[in-house]
């Protein structure tokens, strides 16, 4: 069945705000995944040289972590982006319609310029949001791809945890398990908003 | 861009104010937008013009999912205040508009299906909202001849639409009244010209020297804070107003 322009419009809403929710929640995450890496890469200096291995997986820890804030801000950059771009086309495709139904009535030359005038601003409009929309799906995608370096280093984490003493091995385990939870929970967001951005790709 | 910026939260229960955008041409004259939140419900009160939409819904969207977005309360008809209307209903057609009854049959003009809005009888009402309860107080003919205020006891917020309004200059761009006696100075000429009825204007200061008020909120303008509702009130009461001021 053929959408109608509003149920369109009210689509390009949804997905814009899914998009930003998600953006929303998943800095927040990696705020916390920030400050678990940097407890993995102290405790792990606590424990001396009996924990390299440690030492060496929470170092990437800490690395993948800005990583993921770096390219999670540049996320929501784009998502700022195209919340603008789309609730400016929606402001102008309401003008659009109320002007066109004015051309269609009368015929009048000058309304039916002005149409076209739009229909030409909101055809470069599209243009630019498809383009946003693109680099939106491409940043995901690497994230994903972070997402699942995040596992397989928390995974790595827990095996080296277990080299340290009794009472190490508890936080160490405790940390890593954490982290693990947490890049479960990013890795969960991304896939989830993925796959409302493909579903509902132009 | 508009920002967003908390002026009280306890709980689930949170007024925002969306304002000062560096971006707006200086043909459109600046507004104030104020998110309530309370529970899983929120309300945005004069959501403006429809050109600044795209200002607006940004700077909702940082700080709340517009999805949850179910009431508008306008506190009066003018463009500035609810012609965007139409937009915010293309992004959510169930979104309720409270406003006053004498405009139930204009505003559709700029969107709105028959069951979008709620209408207000003259002398107020109780808006139960999320898990408190708001006052919509009368304030006609400040400016418009269907007019409301919308009064929050928990948060001691009186949303006041046009009423403290000042057509501020560009340097002038805090969020509250700091200096008193200078703000009024760009409030002085917007009330003598726009607030046509003495009247009305004692019966508002009278219900609003009654409230428990905090926090004063125009639509235009900084906000005004502690004893400064107060001063704006004794002012506003003592200041020469009406339509015979136009022949003097």
């Amino acid at each position: 069945m053929q959408e109608t322009k509003a149920q369109s419009e009210r689509r390009g809403f949804d997905r814009v705000t899914s998009l930003n929710e998600a953006a929303k929640e998943l800095i927040s995450r990696s705020f916390r995944v920030d400050l678990l890496a940097l407890d993995a890469m102290v405790q792990s200096k606590r424990g001396g040289g009996s924990l390299r291995g440690f030492d060496e997986v929470s170092s990437q820890m800490r690395s993948w972590s800005r990583d993921l804030h770096r390219e999670l801000e540049e996320l929501r950059h784009l998502s700022r982006e195209v919340v603008v771009n789309v609730s400016t086309a929606s402001k102008e495709d309401h003008l659009l319609r109320l002007l066109a139904r004015a051309a269609a009535s009368t015929g009048d030359e000058l309304a039916t310029k002005a149409v076209a005038l739009r229909e030409t601003g909101q055809t470069e409009r599209g243009q630019q949001l498809n383009v946003r929309w693109r680099r939106v799906l491409s940043s995901l995608g690497d994230l994903d791809q972070l997402g699942m370096m995040a596992v397989v280093l928390s995974r790595s984490a827990m095996i080296e945890a277990s080299s340290g003493n009794p009472e190490q091995r508890a936080q160490l385990n405790d940390v890593s398990q954490e982290f693990y939870r947490n890049s479960e929970a990013v890795v969960a967001v991304l896939k989830a908003l993925l796959k409302v951005m493909r579903q509902a790709e132009p | 861009m508009k920002k967003a910026a908390t002026l009280f939260e306890s709980g689930s229960h949170r007024w925002q104010v969306i304002a000062r955008d560096p971006e707006r041409p200086s043909h459109l004259i600046d507004t104030n937008e104020y998110l309530i939140t309370s529970g899983t419900q929120v309300m945005i009160t004069d959501p403006g013009g429809q050109e600044i939409f795209p200002a607006v819904f940004s700077a909702l969207s940082e700080v709340t999912d517009a999805r949850n977005l179910t009431h508008i309360f306008a506190s009066h008809q003018d463009p500035d205040v609810i012609s965007s209307l139409a937009l915010w209903l293309a992004l959510k057609p169930d979104i309720k508009c409270y406003t006053s009854w004498l405009w139930c049959t204009f505003i559709p003009h700029f969107g709105g299906e028959h069951d979008t809005f709620i209408p207000i009888p003259d002398a107020g009402m109780q808006i139960d909202f999320g898990d408190r309860a708001l006052t919509v107080v009368p304030a006609h003919f400040l400016h418009s001849s269907g007019n409301h205020n919308l009064y929050d006891p928990t948060a001691k917020i009186l949303f006041s639409g046009d009423i403290g309004a000042a057509l501020l200059p560009p340097e002038h761009d805090g969020l509250f009244v700091t200096d008193f006696d200078q703000h009024v100075r760009s409030a002085k000429g917007f009330h003598q010209r726009w607030m046509g009825s003495r009247d009305a204007r004692d019966a508002w200061c009278t219900r609003a020297s009654k409230l428990d008020v905090e926090l004063l909120c125009p639509q235009h303008g900084a906000i005004y804070r502690g004893r400064d509702v107060q001063r704006f009130i004794n002012w506003f009461a003592e200041l020469e107003v009406g339509v015979l001021r136009l022949g003097e």
